[in-house]
Parts: C-alpha cells; sequence; structure tokens
C-alpha cells in the first residue's frame, strides 16, 4: 500500500482538527498530520519547505472559511509557487458549504482534486489515501 | 386759318391720345381710326381697312352698340383678342350728327390690367376676411384659454375658456391688470419674461405659474405667449395660451412621492436580499461547520478509550457548541433589528457622543498617547442613539487598536453632506488594511486581517449590517503601512420616509 506522508489539515475549527486527526491515526496511513488554523500558515509553511521535497505535504485538506486567509486566497497564492518537479500535492477542498457559488469558485481551479462536503467518514479518508488517486 | 390748322393737326392729334376711337358712317364703313384703337384692338392697319371689318366677329359687340346709335358712357365689355386672351374695354359711344348726316363715333380704353389688380385686391380681403374668421373661431371655441394683453399689461379681451379657468367671465376680466393674479412667488419670474418680450429680447415665452381662482385658491397654469406688432414694427398686444394643470401638477408630485418611497423600498429589499444572502453563508459556514463536528465526534466518541483523549475531546465539542451558540446570537441579533428598526430615531449630537466612547477607551488612548481631531460640519444625525454609540465605538476603538508603533496615533472624524447623505469619517494613520488582498471580505462574519490584535471579526461586520439596514453604507479607503479611512453613509431620506409610512 502506498503510504502518504504528509497531510496537511487547514481548518480553523479545533473540534474538526481534532477528530480528523484521531480518523488519520487509527487508519495508520499517514506519517506525519501538519495543523494549519488558516491558509497563510499554510502557506508560509509551503513556501519555507519548497527546497526540502521531503518535507512537502502529499495531500491537503483545505477549508473554504478561515480568517485572514481563506481558502481560495491560500489558492490564489498555491499555483504561483514554483514547486519541485516531482512533488505532486493533491488539494481538496473540504468545506460545510454546499453553496452553489463555492462550488462554482472551486472550477476556478484546475488543479484541485475535489469538493468534499462535510461530515466526512472514516471510509471517505480512507480512500482519500489509498485509492486516492482515482479521484 | 384757325379751322385749316386744326384740320391739319387732326390725325396727329388722334394719334397722340392714348385712347382708342372708331368712328363709322350710315353705311356702317369706318371713316375714322386711331393708332391707340389698332393697338388696343391689337389688329393691323390693312385688316382695318377691309371694308367688312366692320362686320367681323371682333367689331361685333362694337357694332352693336353702334347700331343702337345712342350715347354709351363707361361701358365696360370683354373682348377676346387675336392672341386668345379676354381684354377688358371701358368705353363710350356717340352718334354723330352733321348736315342730317349721321355716324356714330366709339372711344375705348384698355382696362384690364386695372381689373387684374382689383382683382388681387380682392383675394386678399376675402384672404383676411377669412383668417379673421378663423381666429375669432379658434378665440372664441378652443379648449385653450386665450387672452389679449395690452402694452400696459392689461387683459384686453379673454375667451371663454380663459375666463372659466380662472373662474370669471370674460367681461370681468377686460381692462383688469394681468399681473394682480398671479401668484407673490411668481410675480418676478413673470414680470421677467414680459419685459423680455416687451423689449425685444425674444418674441415668445412658455411658462408654469400660479394663478389666483376666483373662489380664492391658486391654480397652475402652463402658458405660452408671444407678441403682435403693427405694421409699423411697433408693439400691439400680447397673446397668451393658457391651460389649466393643476391636476396634471398633483398627479406628478403623487407620482414623484409614490416614486420615492418606490425607491426607498426597492433599496430596502436589495438590502434584506443581501442579508439573506449573508445569512445563508453564515448558516454554510459558521454554523454548518462547527455543527458537522460535532456530529463527527459523537460517532468517534464511542471509540475513544483514553480519558485524557476524551476530556480534550469533550473540551472542543464544548467550543464547538459555544461558537454555534454565539453565531445565532449574532444572527438573532441581525434579525430584532430588521424587526424593531422603525423605532427609536432621535437627534443624535455627535461630539458628546465622541467624547464618551474616546473616555471609554481611555486605558488604550492614554498607553499609546493618541489624538484625536474633530471636523464636524454636520453636528447632529438622526439616527438610533445606541446603533451610532455602536457604529462609532467600532470605528474608534479599531482607530486605537490598530495602530503603527513608530508613529503616535493620530485620529480624525470628520462629517458633511454629500447628495442626500451624511458621511461620517473616521480617519487612522494605523497599519492599514491590504484591500488587494482582503477588500471583499472586510465586513464578512468572523474575519480577521491582523494576527495578535485580539480580534473577533464580528464589529465590522455588525456595523456594516446596522448601518444597511437603515439604508446606508460604509465604505473603506486604505493603504497597508498607511492607515485607514471608514466612511459611513446615511441616508437620510429612506429612513425618514421609512418612519412615515
Amino acid at each position: 500500500m502506498n503510504k502518504v506522508k504528509h497531510v496537511c489539515i487547514v481548518d480553523d475549527d479545533e473540534l474538526f482538527q481534532f477528530v480528523m486527526r484521531q480518523h488519520f491515526e487509527r487508519l495508520e496511513l499517514v506519517d506525519r498530520i501538519h495543523k494549519f488554523t488558516d491558509g497563510e500558515q499554510a502557506l508560509n509553511y509551503i513556501k519555507s519547505q519548497l527546497d526540502n521535497p521531503d518535507e512537502l505535504p502529499d495531500l491537503i485538506l483545505l477549508d473554504v472559511n478561515m480568517p485572514y486567509m481563506d481558502g481560495w486566497q491560500f489558492m490564489r497564492e498555491f499555483v504561483k509557487l514554483s514547486l519541485p518537479e516531482e512533488k505532486h500535492i493533491r488539494i481538496y477542498i473540504l468545506t460545510s458549504s454546499t453553496h452553489e457559488s463555492d462550488l462554482q469558485r472551486a472550477k476556478e481551479f484546475p488543479g484541485l482534486a475535489g469538493y468534499l462536503v462535510k461530515p466526512i467518514g472514516k471510509n471517505i479518508i480512507r480512500e482519500l489515501l489509498t485509492g486516492a488517486e482515482q479521484h | 386759318m384757325k379751322i385749316d390748322h386744326a384740320n391739319n393737326w387732326w390725325p396727329a392729334i388722334a394719334d397722340a391720345i392714348e385712347e382708342g376711337y372708331i368712328a363709322i358712317d350710315e353705311q356702317d364703313q369706318i371713316v375714322g381710326y386711331n393708332k391707340s384703337a389698332l393697338k388696343t384692338l391689337q389688329v393691323s392697319e390693312t385688316r382695318f381697312k377691309d371694308p367688312d371689318f366692320w362686320q367681323s366677329l371682333l367689331m361685333a359687340p362694337f357694332a352693336e352698340i353702334a347700331a343702337r346709335k345712342e350715347v354709351v358712357e363707361g361701358r365696360e365689355i370683354r373682348l377676346k383678342q387675336p392672341d386668345g386672351r379676354h381684354a377688358c374695354l371701358r368705353l363710350n359711344g356717340k352718334p354723330l350728327i352733321k348736315d342730317n348726316i349721321t355716324g356714330y363715333i366709339i372711344t375705348f380704353t384698355d382696362i384690364t390690367s386695372w381689373k387684374d389688380i382689383d382683382e388681387s385686391n380682392n383675394t386678399l380681403i376675402n384672404a383676411l376676411d377669412e383668417s379673421q374668421r378663423v381666429f375669432k373661431s379658434v378665440f372664441d371655441y378652443s379648449p385653450t384659454g386665450i387672452g389679449l394683453i395690452s402694452p400696459d399689461i392689461l387683459w384686453l379681451d379673454v375667451n371663454e375658456s380663459l375666463a372659466a379657468t380662472l373662474g370669471y367671465s370674460p367681461a370681468e376680466l377686460k381692462g383688469a391688470d394681468v399681473f394682480r393674479l398671479i401668484h407673490p412667488d411668481d410675480k418676478v419670474e413673470a414680470r421677467a419674461q414680459v419685459r423680455m418680450l416687451t423689449e425685444g429680447i425674444t418674441n415668445t415665452y412658455r411658462a408654469e405659474r400660479r394663478y389666483l381662482h376666483k373662489k380664492g385658491h391658486y391654480i397652475w397654469v402652463f402658458l405660452a405667449a408671444s407678441k403682435m406688432l403693427s405694421t409699423d414694427g411697433t408693439f400691439r398686444f400680447f397673446i397668451v395660451q393658457m391651460l389649466d394643470v393643476s391636476e396634471a401638477k398633483k398627479l406628478i408630485t403623487e407620482a414623484h412621492k409614490k416614486n420615492i418611497v418606490l425607491h426607498a423600498t426597492s433599496v430596502d429589499l436589495q438590502q434584506k436580499i443581501r442579508q439573506l444572502q449573508e445569512f445563508n453563508s453564515i448558516i454554510a459556514h459558521n454554523l454548518r461547520g462547527p455543527a458537522t463536528a460535532l456530529m463527527d465526534s459523537t460517532e468517534l466518541l464511542g471509540d475513544v478509550f483514553d480519558e485524557k483523549v476524551r476530556r480534550t475531546m469533550l473540551e472542543h465539542m464544548k467550543t464547538a457548541a459555544g461558537s454555534i451558540l454565539g453565531t445565532l446570537n449574532d444572527l438573532k441579533e441581525m434579525i430584532d433589528l430588521q424587526v424593531n428598526k422603525q423605532n427609536f430615531f432621535t437627534s443624535c449630537e455627535l461630539e458628546p457622543m465622541i467624547r464618551q466612547v474616546w473616555k471609554l477607551l481611555s486605558p488604550q488612548i492614554e498607553e499609546k498617547d493618541a489624538h484625536l481631531s474633530l471636523n464636524l460640519s454636520v453636528p447632529v444625525i438622526n439616527y438610533v442613539k445606541v446603533y451610532l454609540e455602536n457604529i462609532l465605538f467600532n470605528l474608534i476603538n479599531n482607530a486605537i487598536t490598530y495602530t503603527r508603533s513608530d508613529v503616535v496615533p493620530e485620529i480624525k472624524i470628520a462629517t458633511w453632506n454629500e447628495d442626500d447623505q451624511v458621511v461620517l469619517m473616521v480617519q487612522d494613520n494605523g497599519i492599514g488594511i491590504d484591500l488587494s488582498m482582503h477588500q471583499e471580505q472586510l465586513f464578512r462574519y468572523k474575519k480577521m486581517f491582523h494576527r495578535g490584535y485580539g480580534s473577533n471579526g464580528v464589529g465590522l461586520f455588525k456595523i456594516r449590517n446596522q448601518i444597511r439596514t437603515f439604508g446606508g453604507n460604509i465604505e473603506v479607503k486604505s493603504e497597508s503601512g498607511r492607515g485607514s479611512s471608514f466612511y459611513v453613509y446615511f441616508n437620510n431620506r429612506v429612513y425618514t420616509l421609512q418612519q412615515d409610512e
């Protein structure tokens, strides 16, 4: 099984962060889980690790509604980054919003791996980590 | 000798006179004529000398007169000339009697051209008659009021419609001073327009003004005036046409009022739609988010056996529930504001209000040595007092909170009128906001832009909601590292109307 090494959870909801961490830890499919409570913190981390591909996340679960820098602002900055060529980072929007306008906005970023609406259960998380390439 | 002279000159005299003549003898032979006769009848001398000429068709009217051998004076006849035209001749005829021999002489003049002039004169006179009849008919029966005004501005004549418009009979108005019935506020304009006309600066004018009706009320009339000149170019009188437009005016005013109400309603509706969209967004993100996390955690709770983890989790669950409750309270506050917005409008004096807020924030102000300057062109705003206090508190609090450590905080507060609105500006020289990044989110629920200032992202959201609820708006200009200016637009017209309804 292809193990995902690094996962970033970008969400300002502490309870959500906690629950996700519990799920990931129980599944034992992830080496490290990074917690960021807004887009800016996540972006700064990625920027600081551009020269260390091994430290960059393989998977990012990105909330939309966050203080300082929201999910869309993060995406606008993220697509400008020059990532190491061999590095592929999958980003899923993970939001509580079923708003049509949010869905439309997601289409502005073709680089997104998917748009997921909370709540997501263990099974979806497992899929994201294992059969993720099919998404 | 004298007679001889006369006989010698006779043909020359005959040819010199303008009148034509033809003389015949008893045998109806032409025995005398002159050149004017040839010219008038357009006949050659050869033809004239033809013995049968007197019997020709052309001569028939002459022959008829001569045959009666009577004295004829000033008879007019029409004669078809060889060129086909009809000539009009005036002729005299007289028998010639000498020594038992009788002849006849006819003298004649072509008066065709005089006749033509007469006829065209007649046509002119007829046309003049006709136009006078038309004018009189228009004057008498027009539904529009028509009046003639003398140079000294008296009514010379008015028709039934004009008199009826003002409640009088034509006889009552004739000779009356025109200005007497004009509304005092409209007299200056009326005199100016009349002067323009009499001084020849203009030839016509139009106006809408109030006239005193006989019953004592004022009516609105629309009028058009033009001047009539004499043939020598001097001013004779004005013609004024007048229409009562009071009813139309009233309808327009009513329509205008309704339009304002409609506009206010539409602004209000737009605001409500925006608010609903905002509600929707808050529900999607700020309620649904923690609610789903709570759902997830209740599922997970059964699988967590480590007491420490369990406690942390419960702690987080409590926070999430608290957040949901807080958001619900904020939403309820928004709704309450809408429901109660008709109430409590008072004249709010700004300066004491600002001083009070300044005092509330004094610990921070003293610590940072902040300065305040006021320029309140509009010192009083009609508003709900607690909301205005809240707006001022939030804006001033932000101005004192987001300061730069290397400059003395300068806060300027100003008010002024702009179109229908009163503008309140709160300006600082603090850290500013990167609008290229945050413009869209500035007033949104629980959005934050600067770390470490202890903000909760609710203040600006709440005041914009309050301001918009009463038909106003809030805008911001800002530059990172330079400061921010917040502009609150109080739409007096809209909420005054809403109170009226």
